[in-house]
This record gives structure tokens, C-alpha cells and sequence, in this order.
């Protein structure tokens, strides 16, 4: 091999190496310049309610971020968004919109709330563990429907299952306001409380329960499940182009249908562990939090990616912890968070449009 | 002029001197003073606090709280009834200081406020709406008011005023508070009209305008000629009976602004009562409860749609309920379906804790209680 072989192949690693760097940069530019035009405009929108945007900033950090007291808040926040996120990002990959993780969430988490009234004889852990499948399950067949209805009668999934939270959420005041509600709920229509054994603790040191944990652990592997299967791959053609992935033989139907069951299951998951750690009973407090719908927020805000959920779910659930402070602190009103996460959702969404334009120029710029 | 009268003269200078001064640094150091002991009040509330409804009602106790100069308020609307509760009432005791802890929604209570209470004994922890059981913390209290009499009352004016047609009732879900004061209600239009009935429509939440709006517009297109309404947040069916001259009857506080033609009263809730007995420090009952006598709730000044007569029932029976000379549950009173629930000569204090577990309406009144 002669010298100036080696020199231009040494070049050319140097080239790829940048070229990836740029490739990476680019993939993560729009979502960067969407953090950044949405911080714009929370500035501009303190700016009206005369706040200054330097002193709103460091309360927003100084709650989501600025304390141990304030990370536990937003971490606990960030766990069952990271499950609700991931049932957006999972069947995206397939290419489906599913909004309906609410539904699921809010069954699964009545199922659990009343069976483990019937399971006092078993010992916690294993009926923790019997619980949160059930809840799953049941989630599972749930959203199970409306990948069915997408793929046998071709019903569009988004209305489907945004319309089946509707009927769901109706269902379930219908039960605990009725034959499931326990009579000395007085004022608050609830179940019967969960058996006290079966309480989800705090990870010890941290004022924040295992679902947190569950959480990590979900977006770890539905990114190992979607990169690195054969099944993500075909889910993701699926999604791409369904003729195509049909013509190549895959199972299109099994894809939309399976995608939907482990959407349906992680929100039911969602559910379950929110009334075994948090409520301690069904009330109509499981679906105030909306994280359901809050989750579709994340998974757009992490692009559909399974481990960028985390940082989607944590900025999301900071977000949410600082509300109180910022409140508190600038005497504004209780919407002001939710409409600051609006314009972080409505700027990424918009700078999301960069991606193929910027993406075009890499590609034509490969060396 | 005597050495003696130089010297009284400037002692007289100096002594309206030294007043001044004197009460000057009276003056100063009494606010300095003040500043350094005022206690820390937190509010939470699940609704926005202008919600013209439950949430304003202790939103005007607050800002009456908050006329102490010992006072200072830190509050916080749109807390929803999950861990949440838990984060801002550990953030506005640690971050703000606060001694006293105020929660306004009903899914606050229970698991919420008892895990705090227990987590910060020396915080004074009032629920509204709530009910205290033996072994929950010693530091928490629950308070709520009976708006029984009220209603009753609200009832008499609504019974008046409709002479013989339709009232119509708007309620959110069918829980014991609200079911008791449609009851109370119904029973007070009965009393001045034995014909009356009241047709209830319940939207099944809290809060939700667009059903409220349907309900109150049904009722009306079926003939009400009274509106009352009893959801979180009024001014949905108020604005409706406004614009389509039908009358109404306010809930939670004074919504006689919202409809200057139509208004004819309404029942308002007066919690600065609880929070002034919080603040002086004095003991309060695990279960707070009170009505008219003990000033907990009120009732909003009447309308200009008001009859003479109808004002004049209803300030005497106001006035016999004070006296304790009649009562809201006086028997026999049957259910809507038929059934005897209070039997003939049987009275049942409004305190009975039988109301706080009411799942049936009062005869006349049309609808059902699920």
C-alpha cells in the first residue's frame, strides 16, 4: 500500500466521521430550533404579563430542576409519561396515530383498582406482579379494538380511539359512581381502597415510585424492540409505505394490530401502577392528570424515538412541577404552564417541516 | 419670663416632640413587628379561582384573609386531584414557609393531605368538603358548610316566583352535597306551592359548559320559568337565563352581576368564617360543619325581578330557620318514587349524619339520583 493510500484513506475515515457528526447535527437541529423559538416565545409571552424572562426562566429551572425536592417532583411527573409516550411512539413506527392511551390507562387502571380487592391472599409482590399484567391486558384488548376496526374495516384509528376515550372515561365514572363505588366515598365517588400491602413504594431515597423505573426500563427495550429486531424493522416499513411492506410479504394487519395491543398495554401499565402508587383507589383523580393525552405531546416532542422519550417526558414533566412555582411566584394564572407547553409542542411541530429540506442538503452533500 | 416658665415651655416642646417621635416608631415598628410573625396561608384549588363558582367562593375568602397584615397568601389554581397535591403543598410549605395549608377540591383529602399531614405535623392542614376518621393526623381538619337551609330558602323565592310552572335545576353528579341541596331546595319551593315539581338534569361532571349550556337551554325550551343550578362553575347556566329572560337562582357566591334582569338570588358559601378561626389559632373540629347560624354560607341579595311577596316568605322563613321555629326535613317526606323516608312527625337536623350519605331525591322533584 502506498503512502498516499494510506493518507486518503485516513482522509476519508476523517470525512465520514464528519459527514455522521453533520448527519447527527442535522437530525437534531429542527428539534433544537423548535426548544429555541418556543423559549422565544415564553419570553415574549411573560413579557406581556410584565415578567422578566431572565427571572421566569431561573423559577421554571430553579422548580424543575433547581433542588433535589424540585428533580424528584418532575421525575415523578416524567414517569407514566414516559409509558404514555412510548404507547404514541410505538404504533407511530407503524405508521398510526393512536390518541386513545387515556382510554386504556384510565380501564386499566379500574381493573386493578377492583381485582385486587380479590387477591388479599396473595402474597404483594406476586399479586403487584399479576396486577400490572391484568392491567395490561386489559389496556391491551382496548386499544386491540381499534387496531382491529384500522385493519379489518378500515376505520381511522386517530378518531377511533380518541372517540373510544370518550366512552371509556364515561364507562368508568358510570362504575365508580355506581355499583363499584365505595359507600363511604362521600363527596369523592371512588372504589373500595387497594389492600395497603399491595401499595407501590418510593425507590428508597427518592420521593418517587418504581413506576419511574418502569419507565426507563420500557423506553430501553422498545428501543432495543424497534432497532434492533426484525420486528422493528418491519413495523417501521409498515409504517413507511404499507403496499410495499405487503408486496414484501409482511403482515401489515399484524403489525397495526400488535402495535396497537402494546400501545394499549403500556398505557394500561400507566394506569395500573398510577392507582397502585399514587391513588390507592379508582377515582375520577386517574384521568384529571390527563397523562394520557400529555404522552402524545412527548412522543411528538421525541420524534417517535423510543429512548429520546426520556428526555421528551422529563422536559414535559419539569414543565409541569415548575406550574405551581412559577404561579406562586409571578401571581399569573394556573393556565400559564399549559400554555407555554402548547408553544413548545406547536414550534417543534412547526420546525419539524426543516427536517426533509435540511436532510435533502446532507444528502446531496455526501462525499 | 421665670426660669421655671423657659423650662416648662421647652419641656412642652420637647414632650410633643418626643409623642411624635414616640409614635412614629409606633407607628413604624408595628408593620416591622407584624412582618416578621405573618403566618403563610397555602391555597390549592382544582378550578381556575375566577371560575364565577366553588373556586371564586374561596377565592373571596381569600382575598378577605389576605386584608390581615399578618397575612400572606400563596395559592395555586388547576391542581389536579393527583400526587400533584403532594408536591405543591411540600413546595408552598418548604418554598414559602407556609403554616397553614388550605385544599379546596374533594379528591385532595384522601390519599393527599393525610399522607402531608402525617409528613408535616406541625402544618395545620383544612380540607373543605372531607371527612375526618379516627386515626387520620391530629393536624387535619375538615370543614364544610350545610347549604341546606339555604337552598331551602332559594327554594321559596324559586316557588314564588314560578307560581305554578316549571323549575327547572342544573346539578353536576349525584353525590350526597349536591343531591341534599337539591332536595332542600325542592322542598322549600313545595313549601310555598305543595304542587311545585323541579326537573333535574345532572351533567354527571363537575364542570362542563357545554352540557350545563344543553341542560339549562332543554329545560328552558321545556317550559322552566326558574333556573337553578348547582355545577362548579355557574355562569354557563346564569348567562344562558340572562340571554333567554328566563329567571334564576345563583350557587357558591354572588352572581347577581352576571344577570342585572333575570337574578332573582342564590346561595353563597362564606368560608372566611373557617380560615379566621384557622388563623386566630383556635382548636377546629375534625369535622367542621355549619349553616346559616354560624354565618358558613349566605344568602346572595335579592334581584330586581324579585316580588314583594316572594321577598317577604322568604326573609320569614330566613328568620324561623335562625329561630330554629321551623326546619328544612320536617316529615313526612317521601322520595320520588314513592317511598316514606321521614316519617310524620319526625324532624331531622340538617346536621344529621344521615345527609352526608343522601342517595335519593325528595318527591317532586323529576329526575333521578344516579
Amino acid at each position: 500500500m502506498s503512502e498516499a493510500a494510506v493518507c486518503n484513506r485516513q482522509g476519508s475515515g476523517i470525512e465520514h466521521l464528519k459527514h455522521s457528526c453533520v448527519v447527527w447535527i442535522a437530525e437534531l437541529l429542527p428539534t433544537v430550533l423548535g426548544l429555541a423559538v418556543g423559549a422565544i416565545l415564553t419570553a415574549l409571552l411573560g413579557l406581556i404579563f410584565g415578567i422578566n424572562p431572565s427571572e421566569l426562566f431561573s423559577v421554571i429551572k430553579k422548580a424543575a430542576f433547581g433542588s433535589v425536592f424540585a428533580l424528584e417532583d418532575t421525575l415523578s411527573r416524567a414517569g407514566p409519561l414516559m409509558l404514555t409516550g412510548l404507547a404514541v411512539v410505538i404504533p407511530g413506527r407503524a405508521g398510526l396515530i393512536v390518541l386513545g392511551g387515556e382510554a386504556s390507562l384510565v380501564l386499566g387502571g379500574l381493573s386493578v383498582a377492583v381485582l385486587s380487592l380479590g387477591l388479599t391472599g396473595v402474597p404483594p409482590a406476586l399479586a403487584i406482579f399479576l396486577l400490572l399484567v391484568l392491567a395490561s391486558l386489559m389496556g391491551a384488548v382496548l386499544m386491540g379494538f381499534v387496531g382491529g376496526l384500522r385493519h379489518l374495516r378500515g376505520v381511522n384509528e386517530v378518531i377511533s380511539s380518541l372517540l373510544l376515550v370518550y366512552i371509556s372515561i364515561a364507562l368508568y365514572n358510570f362504575l365508580i359512581e355506581g355499583i363499584l363505588r365505595d359507600p363511604s366515598s362521600k363527596n369523592f365517588p371512588a372504589t373500595r381502597p387497594i389492600p395497603e400491602q399491595f401499595q407501590i413504594g418510593n425507590i428508597p431515597g427518592f420521593d418517587a415510585n418504581w413506576g419511574l423505573l418502569a419507565g426507563f426500563g420500557a423506553c430501553f427495550v422498545a428501543q432495543f424492540l424497534l432497532s434492533r429486531t426484525t420486528y422493528g424493522f418491519a413495523s417501521r416499513i409498515v409504517g413507511g409505505n404499507p403496499r410495499a411492506a405487503q408486496t414484501l410479504g409482511l403482515s401489515v394487519g399484524f403489525h397495526i394490530v400488535f402495535s396497537c395491543l402494546i400501545c394499549g398495554a403500556l398505557a394500561g401499565l400507566a394506569g395500573g401502577i398510577e392507582v397502585l402508587a399514587v391513588h390507592g383507589q379508582a377515582s375520577g383523580a386517574l384521568y384529571h392528570a390527563s397523562y394520557g393525552f400529555t404522552g402524545v405531546l412527548v412522543a411528538f416532542l421525541a420524534r417517535h424515538h423510543a429512548v429520546g422519550v426520556i428526555p421528551a417526558a422529563i422536559l414535559i414533566g419539569g414543565l409541569g412541577a415548575a406550574g405551581g412555582l412559577v404561579q406562586r411566584s409571578f401571581d399569573l394564572p394556573g393556565s400559564f404552564m399549559l400554555v407555554v407547553q402548547g408553544l413548545v409542542f406547536v414550534s417543534i411541530l412547526a420546525a419539524e417541516t426543516l427536517r426533509d429540506p435540511i436532510r435533502a442538503k446532507i444528502w446531496r452533500a455526501k462525499p | 419670663m421665670t426660669e421655671t416658665r423657659k423650662f416648662l415651655q421647652l419641656s412642652r416642646r420637647d414632650a410633643l416632640k418626643g409623642a411624635v417621635f414616640v409614635s412614629f416608631t409606633l407607628a413604624l415598628s408595628f408593620p416591622a413587628v407584624a412582618e416578621g410573625e405573618k403566618k403563610v396561608i397555602g391555597f390549592l384549588a382544582a378550578g381556575p379561582w375566577n371560575d364565577y363558582g366553588y373556586t371564586q367562593s374561596h377565592f373571596d375568602a381569600m382575598e378577605e384573609l389576605a386584608k390581615n397584615p399578618r397575612v400572606k397568601i400563596t395559592k395555586e389554581e388547576g391542581v389536579a386531584e393527583t400526587a400533584d397535591v403532594q408536591k405543591s403543598i411540600r413546595s408552598m410549605i418548604e418554598v414559602d414557609g407556609a403554616s397553614i395549608i388550605v385544599g379546596t377540591a374533594y379528591g385532595y383529602f384522601d390519599p393527599h393531605m393525610i399522607e402531608m399531614a402525617k409528613r408535616y405535623p406541625n402544618v395545620k392542614f383544612l380540607h373543605c368538603g372531607g371527612y375526618w376518621k379516627e386515626g387520620m393526623p391530629e393536624n387535619l381538619s375538615s370543614y364544610f358548610a350545610f347549604s341546606d337551609e339555604v337552598a331551602y330558602i332559594a327554594g321559596v323565592v324559586a316557588g314564588k316566583m314560578a307560581a305554578g310552572k316549571q323549575i327547572g335545576y342544573v346539578a353536576s353528579k349525584p353525590i350526597a352535597g349536591v343531591l341534599a341541596a337539591v332536595n332542600a331546595f325542592a322542598l322549600g319551593a313545595k313549601s310555598v306551592d305543595v304542587a311545585a315539581t323541579v326537573d333535574l338534569v345532572l351533567t354527571g361532571e363537575w364542570s362542563d359548559p357545554v352540557r350545563e349550556a344543553n341542560a339549562a337551554n332543554s329545560l328552558i325550551d321545556k317550559g322552566a320559568v326558574v333556573l337553578a343550578c348547582d355545577v362548579d362553575a355557574p355562569k354557563v347556566v346564569i348567562d344562558t337565563c340572562e340571554q333567554r329572560g328566563v329567571m334564576c337562582i345563583g350557587r357558591h357566591t354572588n352572581l347577581s352581576a352576571l344577570a342585572p334582569k333575570t337574578f332573582l338570588t342564590g346561595t353563597e358559601w362564606h368560608w372566611i368564617a373557617v380560615y379566621n378561626a384557622a388563623l386566630a389559632g383556635k382548636a377546629i373540629d375534625h369535622n367542621l360543619r355549619g349553616g346559616l347560624a354560624q354565618d358558613m354560607v349566605r344568602m346572595s341579595p335579592y334581584g330586581g325581578a324579585v316580588s314583594q311577596q316572594a321577598r317577604e316568605a322568604a326573609d320569614a322563613v330566613k328568620a324561623d330557620l335562625l329561630a330554629g321555629t321551623t326546619n328544612v326535613y320536617v316529615g313526612p317526606i317521601k322520595d320520588n318514587t314513592g317511598k316514606e323516608r321521614i316519617a310524620a312527625g319526625v324532624t331531622l337536623p340538617i346536621s344529621d349524619p344521615s345527609w352526608e350519605l343522601v342517595d335519593w331525591l325528595v318527591e317532586g322533584i323529576k329526575g333521578s339520583a344516579s
